[in-house]
């Protein structure tokens, strides 16, 4: 087991662990390891103990426990090349600008439209940053986008030590040359990555719990370049220095979402009667909407499957709809990525509980492909919210800025 | 107020009973814990009297436990997070339910963990549950034993031998024996026969889940 630059439990450490270790207190004034405050708790070790409630997750640390890494500094990178890559003039030009932040150890916002083609646009920068010794790391807060972007790079980079975090993932405590993580995962990390990029960096929960910005912060070397890549982002993320890219990889302009306000069962059952060869996508605002609109459904005759966030095999009933040409009912869950070709997309009660943010990830599911760059975006509402017509302005306008 | 599960800030309901109790889950946090069954002498949901306690009566080894609630999957996964992964203040959401329990007998006695479990959990939560009721606590039990409870099948725990035994006198003394979960019962009434054995007058027990 490497410990260098991890700092672990001194009860989850191997007996058989031979090197000098260096440790220190878990629990002090605050967790050692997540910085919550800690809570009194009963202990045999006779003192006033406390531990931590925030990342008992990750082991129970108490006062009288210990935090263990080994201080020998990390090996050097070893430098690798991208395979071949094509890139459009603006993916390009986004590629360039990430670059020089990189050398230049300074930060920066990719304001990218959904399907503008993220990923193949990082691999420039990492294969600079592999190539001056930095560490690289791709943080996200949500699970499936790093299963996602883990092949995506395994097939770029073929010589480089990649490694994959998530929960409950195989690489566990490693450390790659490029690491793709989960947020939560990161807690264990301190001070070792060079270049941080943060993908989806508005998703929940990293833009709500303030605790993952600490994990991500703490992981970082000290002048560490950090890229911030989104299709939303937020008010105070803007505020760094930005770069824009409306336009998808294919050159076609993003679906614009048609409202149906307002809007009958009847209306519904008719479009999705309308596209019988076609995955339809449709997403309602709660859980327990999804048991009721699939009984209307199946009233039609329309086979349907639901997913939800607390659904144990969401990952099966995904890659099954992959394949299939049926209907997903679901909720806001799917609203970032998933890529499904040609799929048609549907918002139920859109004016319910959508904010901006998720209205725009949601219309750029659809059309994502080169094969099947259009497709329809509805949103059917009885009533009319501020975040349905936003999302149609800021669509609007950034097919606008894309093909002035 | 704090919520323990999910941390947030909540407004506690308006109800006068908030004086003298303390609101611990917010509501979208709140777990529907399932009250005990009807069986008298074991709170299984059912009959009135139950197949288990029928059996145990014949064998002569009389025990009348009262369970607060059944072990349904919230009440697992508050166990999960009260006992395997410590969460220890967690207990706090059985605060008022654990006050009510109308303790007339001299001691509280929890049930003991072995010396090795203890030294890996360092906290035992049969007497935390003990320390929150309104009673007298002693730790008269001890035990020395091997392999874990919850990895043995039904007929290898009831054919254990006896890992308890007392460590003070007890002779005369009305005991209370605290436990987590009642699964077969034989924890309790191994522990009730050595206490018997070494004088204690009456025994009777109570723990916070029954399972299923």
């Amino acid at each position: 087991m490497d410990l260098r630059k991890r700092w672990i439990p001194d009860y989850q450490l191997d007996v058989s662990f031979e090197h000098p270790v260096e440790s220190r207190p878990a629990v002090t004034w605050r967790c050692q390891r997540c910085g919550k405050l800690p809570t009194r708790g009963p202990c045999t070790c006779g003192r006033r103990c406390y531990y931590c409630r925030h990342c008992l997750m990750f082991g129970k640390l108490r006062t009288c426990d210990h935090l263990v890494t080994d201080p020998r500094p990390l090996d050097p990178v070893r430098p690798d090349r991208h395979s071949e890559l094509h890139l459009t003039v603006d993916q390009q030009r986004i590629a360039d600008a990430i670059t020089q932040t990189i050398e230049q150890r300074k930060r920066l916002l990719v304001h990218a439209v959904c399907g503008a083609g993220k990923t193949p646009m990082l691999f420039p920068g990492i294969e600079r940053a592999l190539c001056s010794n930095k560490r690289v790391l791709i943080t996200t807060p949500r699970a499936d986008v790093v299963r996602e972007l883990t092949g995506h790079l395994k097939r770029a980079f073929q010589q480089a030590d990649i490694v994959s975090l998530f929960g409950g993932s195989p690489d566990r405590l490693k450390l790659g040359e490029i690491t793709i993580s989960t947020t939560h995962q990161l807690v264990h990390y301190r001070t070792c990555f060079d270049v941080v990029f943060i993908d989806e960096v508005d998703a929940f929960p990293y833009q709500a719990d303030r605790t993952l910005h600490r994990y991500v912060r703490q992981a970082m070397s000290p002048d560490a370049a950090l890229i911030l890549l989104s299709a939303t982002p937020s008010v105070r993320n803007r505020l760094l220095p930005t770069v824009r890219l409306m336009r998808r990889y294919h050159g076609f302009p993003l679906p614009v979402p048609e409202l149906r306000v307002p809007y009958t069962t009847n209306d519904v059952l008719h479009w999705l009667q309308q596209h019988p060869a076609k995955p339809r996508l449709v997403f309602v605002p709660r859980v327990e909407a999804l048991k009721t609109w699939q009984g209307v459904l199946e009233q039609q005759g329309l086979a349907s499957e639901t997913v939800h966030a607390a659904d144990p095999d969401r990952v099966q009933k995904v890659e099954r709809f992959r394949r299939t040409t049926g209907i997903l009912l679901t909720t806001t869950i799917l609203e970032r990525g998933v890529t499904l070709p040609d799929v048609q997309v549907a918002v139920l009660d859109a004016d319910q509980s959508f904010s901006v943010a998720a209205l725009i990830q949601i219309s750029g599911r659809v059309g994502r492909s080169a094969d099947f760059p259009e497709g329809e975006i509805l949103f059917f509402a009885n009533d009319r919210s501020n975040a349905m017509y936003q999302a149609v302005h800021q669509i609007k306008r950034a097919n606008r800025e894309g093909f002035q | 107020m704090k919520c323990l599960l999910c941390d947030q800030d909540f407004l506690p309901s308006w109800a006068l009973s908030n004086v003298w109790t303390r609101q611990t889950l917010c509501p979208t946090c709140k777990i529907e814990f399932v009250k005990r069954g009807e069986c008298t002498d074991c709170g299984k949901p059912g009959q009135p009297f139950c197949l288990d306690c029928h059996n145990w009566r014949q064998q002569g080894e009389l025990l009348v436990t009262h369970p607060l609630f059944l072990y349904h999957p919230p009440a697992k996964a508050f166990m999960r997070r009260y006992k395997f992964l410590g969460d220890t203040a967690l207990l706090d959401v059985f605060q008022t339910e654990l006050k009510k329990v109308k303790v007339k007998q001299d001691w509280i006695v929890p049930i003991p963990l072995s010396p090795e479990r203890l030294r890996d959990r360092r906290f035992n939560q049969a007497e935390l549950i003990g320390r929150m009721m309104r009673g007298r606590i002693r730790l008269v039990l001890e035990r020395t034993d091997g392999p874990a409870l919850s990895q043995l099948s039904r007929q290898q725990r009831l054919d254990r031998d006896n890992p308890f035994h007392v460590t003070e006198s007890v002779a005369g003394k009305t005991i209370l024996l605290v436990d987590d979960v009642y699964t077969t019962g034989i924890t309790l009434r191994q522990a009730a026969s050595r206490l018997r054995e070494a004088g204690a007058k009456e025994i009777s027990a109570v723990t916070l889940f029954r399972s299923v």
